[in-house]
């Protein structure tokens, strides 16, 4: 079973994923799924780490929602992890009358969007909210390469390390 | 092995609470009780599914009126069954994605989550850009969608 930093690991590797794909301008349902899924990484460090966690691991979706909206010290991070999911299904399932194709993602989100709403919104307060719950090496890293990719400049804000786990 | 069709009742007497019932069910699971523990399995169902309607029915309600407070947004609003829980699906007037719609959405599922008088659903939430009959159906199972409309949001 994968590990904290597993889970990190695999976080930093989605962020560098949607950096490419947003990039490209032209995959705003593929940049929205790999958002989630560096959302995912870091809810199962979380879970991972936290030692009230009622679970070590996130097991299927289902088991991962239920834990988090199951304990109130995780509210903050359902409210961020929540939209990522919902954004990630629409990318992959909702399919057009008739001809079996994928509904346009980009006219539910444009490529903008996913940037601003998803990633530098939702994703950023996520890593914000995970710093209660990880070790600080983790946050370190995952602020990092997060601000490799999104400088924090660009957001408007002037968060720092020292205000991550406010 | 396959039997004709009963039309007899098979009972269980609580004279004879210590003789062993065996039920195999289709999936050819098989479950071997007493009968007094059979007595108080269907006990214990009767009291489950009593919770579960009322559980239900507080659901319903609490989700027709969020359904009212959010009518301006939202062009359908479902209640199905997706996987092993349910699904409160919304389908957006607009096909664009609506941030506020979103946190709202999310503010009623925790809302549900953290509520006793819904402590045995599991009720996830869903909203899609406007969109047609097939596309919205693709998330519903026919077999158990309730619409809300006008006449039932109370």
């Amino acid at each position: 079973m994968p590990t904290d930093t597993n889970h990190i690991q695999a976080a930093i590797h989605d962020i560098a994923t949607v950096r490419y794909l947003i990039d490209g301008r032209e995959y705003s349902d593929w940049a929205a799924t790999v958002a989630f899924y560096a959302g995912l990484h870091i809810v199962d460090a979380i879970l991972f780490c936290d030692p009230q966690s009622q679970r070590k691991h996130g097991g299927t979706h289902s088991d991962r929602t239920d834990c988090l909206r199951g304990a109130r010290r995780y509210d903050h991070i359902y409210r961020q992890y929540a939209p990522l999911w919902r954004a990630s299904k629409i990318a992959r399932y909702l399919q057009n009358a008739g001809s079996d194709s994928t509904i346009l993602f980009k006219q539910y989100m444009t490529v903008e969007q996913v940037e601003e709403k998803l990633v530098r919104f939702h994703l950023w307060q996520l890593i914000k909210s995970a710093a209660n719950f990880l070790p600080d090496e983790h946050t370190k890293r995952l602020t990092d390469a997060f601000a490799g990719h999104f400088p924090l400049q660009d957001r408007g804000e002037e968060d720092t390390q020292a205000n991550v786990s406010s | 092995m396959p039997s004709e069709t009963r039309t007899e009742p098979i009972r269980l007497v609580f004279s004879e609470r210590d003789a062993h019932v065996v039920i195999e069910p289709a999936d050819e699971d098989r479950f071997v009780m007493r009968v007094n523990e059979a007595i108080e399995a269907c006990r214990v169902y009767e009291e489950f599914q009593s919770l579960f309607r009322q559980q239900l029915d507080y659901l319903k309600n609490t989700l027709g009126t969020w359904r009212r407070e959010h009518m301006h947004a939202i062009e359908k609003a479902f209640l199905t069954l997706q996987d092993d829980r349910m699904l409160f699906l919304v389908v957006m007037a607009e096909k664009g994605y609506d941030s506020t719609l979103e946190d709202d959405l999310t503010e009623l599922e925790l809302r549900i989550a953290q509520d006793p008088a819904c402590s045995r659903i599991k009720l996830d939430v869903q909203a899609l850009p406007s969109c047609d009959e097939h596309a919205y159906v693709s998330f519903c199972n026919p077999a158990w969608m309730l619409e809300y409309t006008s006449s039932n949001a109370d």
